[in-house]
């Protein structure tokens, strides 16, 4: 067969998608590393210091093979497709397709995205769940419309909702000695301010929620490495940092207001914070809603997107039963993602437009908490 | 490095490769055969000449319909006619033996830029056959037939590899200026730009010292960054001047020209030579890269002979034109009057990976389209949403390519559903 003509133009750029997902793949490892570090340090409640790491390494393996998994399987219809070749092609191509479907990244994000105590054949079915069902079904890489590691985390929480917050005990000083609490309640932030309102979320000093000295899922807590990861992303162009920015501006905004609302006067801002830092919105922000396979293609889309999220996650947040909005909004605003495509047309120069309708979904996320707050004065805090 | 929260307005800096290349002076070829071809846009071109006849540099050989003519570009006998692979598609060919002798037939040269009427300028320029040596090819005359406010001359050159318009410039700008007052006067022009490459200290050297000279009309040297694309036309008239236009300059009043047109131009208004050499750069895996001026119409394997050959043994393929935009060929070709380049590359095809709405093609491409929704549209066969995302506006740079990292080609999807908008418009229209 005649190898077609390579087009113009000539020259690439050296980076390749490939190189991206390495880095990012490498970017995730040493966010685990430092949880690795945490958990075998800390410890928790319920085992001993050493146990806690098992796990938390025992969930790495376990994500990691299962969401890879799918992949050998689907992709095992190469031998049975590709006829007149010789065998080694036939294996070439087949690895091929399995290292670029990019599932170990899915799988290391889910596991990222789970805490500790789930027991193994629960995260494995989560993982496979998520490759098979999120991305293999709807065409493999670069076709999904969602964010398979979130598939993967929504599908754990609906399908077993007790192990997702029934494990790891204590999270604040005042509330340690609480055991019958620590046994039933969610004991992640999320789930303990939807439990016991808003004044736990001041339980724990700031600092400690900054470097993530608390228990939450595996990669979310550790704000300050999220950071500094996202910077380093952004430069890299990896991620769009277009997004994260977006959507954690539009839920300290909203929340800010919703704080005033509450009455709460100048501690609103570090309220506004805390609830920023809350649960799983700056893992999200930069690690899933900036997946450009799910986020629409153009710039202003992309505000859109990340102001819809938001917009979804604070509804869920204060008006549902649900403990943490995050991956249900990214999995509802994946929805949306064609249609922002759809509706951008033309070319992209004008501005007006752009600004209005950011403006205009801005102002719907702000009047989410500025409503749920006016409406809740009595919230003591 | 340009932000913005909406606007596609990444400008990227490319690999030149061309450091080495700037410094050495251009070489001088004359290679045995040249083939001129005897057809222009697919049409064929009414013979004035036929095989055995004996003709100089610059004879008449052809003229199409427009009267617009084709001239020789070595003094030699028609040795015969025949079919052959030009750099844009097969025609037939004139193939003249080259004498060496380099007898030239001179036109008349334009006299003193206060005696010649506006009539004689433009007719001067029609039939020197005269075509945008940016790479298009467009006939210069057609883009003087309106007056204009500001000339702006294209210097910037901004694809990799290519270097001749530059060692050109640097060693007859002379020429260039000599140009400028007869294009004033056509036009009526006010304002000339030289526009060039910051990093091209010798050239905007040269243009400064060379407008001091002249105090009778100005010339304003602007410098631009690099960045690709930022030798097209709509960069440039961007850049300079602050405005956008929808199809040419002259919409904006401005007339852009490539220097080594300008220099074309100033050497027929001086001594009635009609352009027929062009310089281009042989470059990538050649033994000895180099810019060469030779007669148009060379054979590319001549070229890269002269070059010393090529540097490796594996398969390759030769682009004409610069590697952003020019086409690759797999057999010899025979170089057009505008080719600027001609390139060896490996003949690779790297395997694309699928597409995963990254965005940045969206956010580098310089008319503010969106060549990957372009791109799902046109697997859909979507024409209604590929006239909806302007398609046509496409200008062909290639950037959205370049920064594709899933390697695919992109913009010739995007060439793809421009061809199919286009007809579509047509076939509304009528
Ligand atoms: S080739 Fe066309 S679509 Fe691609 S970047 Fe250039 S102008 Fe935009
Ligand atoms: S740059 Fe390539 S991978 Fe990214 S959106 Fe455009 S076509 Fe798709």
């Amino acid at each position: 067969m005649m190898m077609q003509i390579a087009k113009a133009p000539h020259m690439r750029k050296k980076r390749t998608t490939f190189s991206m997902m390495m880095e990012l793949f490498v970017c995730l490892m040493i966010l685990y590393a430092v949880s690795l570090t945490f958990y075998f340090l800390k410890g928790g409640p319920r085992f001993t210091n050493v146990q806690y790491g098992l796990y938390a390494l025992q969930n790495l393996g376990i994500g990691l093979l299962f969401a890879v998994l799918p992949d050998l399987l689907w992709y095992l219809s190469i031998f049975v497709q590709m006829r007149a070749d010789y065998f080694h092609v036939k294996i070439k191509e087949y690895f091929y397709k399995v290292i670029h479907s990019y599932s170990y990244i899915t799988g290391l994000i889910l596991v990222l995205l789970l805490p500790i105590g789930l027991e193994w054949y629960e995260i494995a079915i989560s993982a496979f769940f998520a490759t098979f069902v999120a991305k293999l079904v709807f065409g493999g890489f670069g076709s999904n419309i969602f964010n398979p590691a979130i598939v993967g985390r929504v599908f754990a929480q609906i399908v077993f909702p007790t192990h997702m917050t029934t494990y790891l005990g204590d999270i604040g000083p005042s509330l340690s000695n609480d055991v019958a609490y620590n046994i039933t309640v969610g004991a992640t932030i999320p789930g303990q301010v939807a439990s016991h309102g808003f004044s736990s979320l001041f339980d724990i000093p700031l600092w400690k929620m900054f470097i993530g000295d608390y228990y939450g899922s595996l990669g979310e807590t550790f704000a300050y490495v999220i950071i500094i990861l996202a910077i380093y992303l952004a430069i890299r162009k990896i991620i769009d940092l277009r997004l994260t920015i977006t959507y954690l501006v539009a839920i300290y905004l909203s929340s800010l207001l919703m704080f005033v609302g509450f009455g709460a006067g100048i501690t609103a801002f570090e309220g506004a914070f805390r609830y920023v830092l809350m649960g799983g919105v700056l893992f999200g922000a930069v690690f899933c809603l900036t997946d450009p396979v799910t986020s629409p293609t153009s710039k202003f889309g992309k505000v859109i997107f990340a102001l819809i999220a938001a917009f979804f996650t604070m509804v869920i947040r204060l008006y549902t039963a649900a403990p943490e909005g995050v991956a249900y909004s990214i999995l509802i605003a994946n929805i949306f993602t064609p249609l922002i495509d759809k509706c951008i047309k033309g070319r992209t120069d004008k501005v007006l437009i752009p600004y209005t309708a950011s403006l205009v979904f801005l102002l719907a996320v702000l009047a989410v908490g500025l409503a749920y707050g006016c409406t809740n004065t009595g919230v003591s805090l | 490095m340009s932000f913005h929260l909406f606007k596609s307005s990444e400008k990227l800096t490319i690999p030149s490769n061309k450091e080495e290349l700037l410094k050495k002076p251009y070489t001088k070829f004359d290679p045995e055969f040249v083939y001129v071809p005897l057809s222009r846009n697919g049409k064929s071109l009414k013979e004035i000449r036929s095989v055995g006849d004996y003709v100089a540099r610059g004879t008449l050989l052809a003229l199409d319909d427009d009267k617009f003519p084709i001239y020789s570009s070595v003094s030699g006998y028609i040795k015969e006619k025949k079919e052959m692979e030009f750099a844009n598609g097969h025609m037939q060919a004139f193939v003249i033996q080259n004498d060496h002798k380099q007898t030239f037939e001179l036109r008349e040269p334009l006299g003193k830029v206060s005696e010649v009427s506006k009539e004689e300028i433009y007719k001067a320029i029609k039939y020197s056959g005269c075509i945008g040596f940016g790479g298009a090819g467009f006939p210069t005359y057609k883009k003087y037939q309106k007056p204009a406010q500001y000339l702006i001359i294209n210097a910037v050159e901004c694809e990799p590899y290519l270097a001749c318009d530059y060692l050109m410039g640097i060693s007859h700008i002379s020429l260039v200026f000599a140009a400028i007052p007869y294009l004033l006067k056509l036009t009526g022009a006010q304002k000339v730009f030289f526009v060039a490459k910051e990093d091209r200290e010798l050239l905007i050297e040269e243009a400064i010292n060379e407008s001091k000279k002249h105090r009778n009309y100005c010339v304003e040297v602007v410098k631009v960054p690099d960045a690709y694309p930022m030798g097209y036309e709509r960069s440039i008239v961007s850049y300079v001047l602050h405005k956008t236009y929808d199809k040419f300059p002259i919409e904006v009043g401005a007339i852009v020209n490539n220097i080594y047109t300008y220099m074309m131009l100033g050497e027929r208004f001086l001594y009635g030579t009609v352009p027929v050499t062009r310089c281009l750069t042989v470059a990538g895996l050649v033994k000895k890269p180099q810019s060469v001026l030779a007669p148009a119409w060379t054979l590319a394997s001549d070229l890269i002979k002269f070059c010393g050959g090529r540097s490796t043994k594996k398969p390759t393929i030769v682009v004409d034109g610069g590697p952003m935009t020019g086409h690759a060929h797999r057999q010899d070709f025979v170089t057009c009057l505008q080719s600027n380049g001609v390139l060896v590359f490996r003949d690779v095809h790297e395997r694309a990976e699928p597409c995963w709405h990254c965005g940045d093609c969206c956010s580098h491409c310089p008319m503010d389209l969106q060549p990957v929704q372009i791109q799902m549209a046109l697997k859909r066969k979507d024409i209604d949403r590929l006239i909806a995302l302007n398609a046509d506006k496409c200008i062909n740079c290639g950037l959205c390519s370049y920064v594709c990292p899933a390697h695919i080609d992109v913009s010739n999807n995007v060439q793809i559903a421009k061809a199919l908008v286009i007809k579509a418009k047509r076939g509304e229209k009528k």
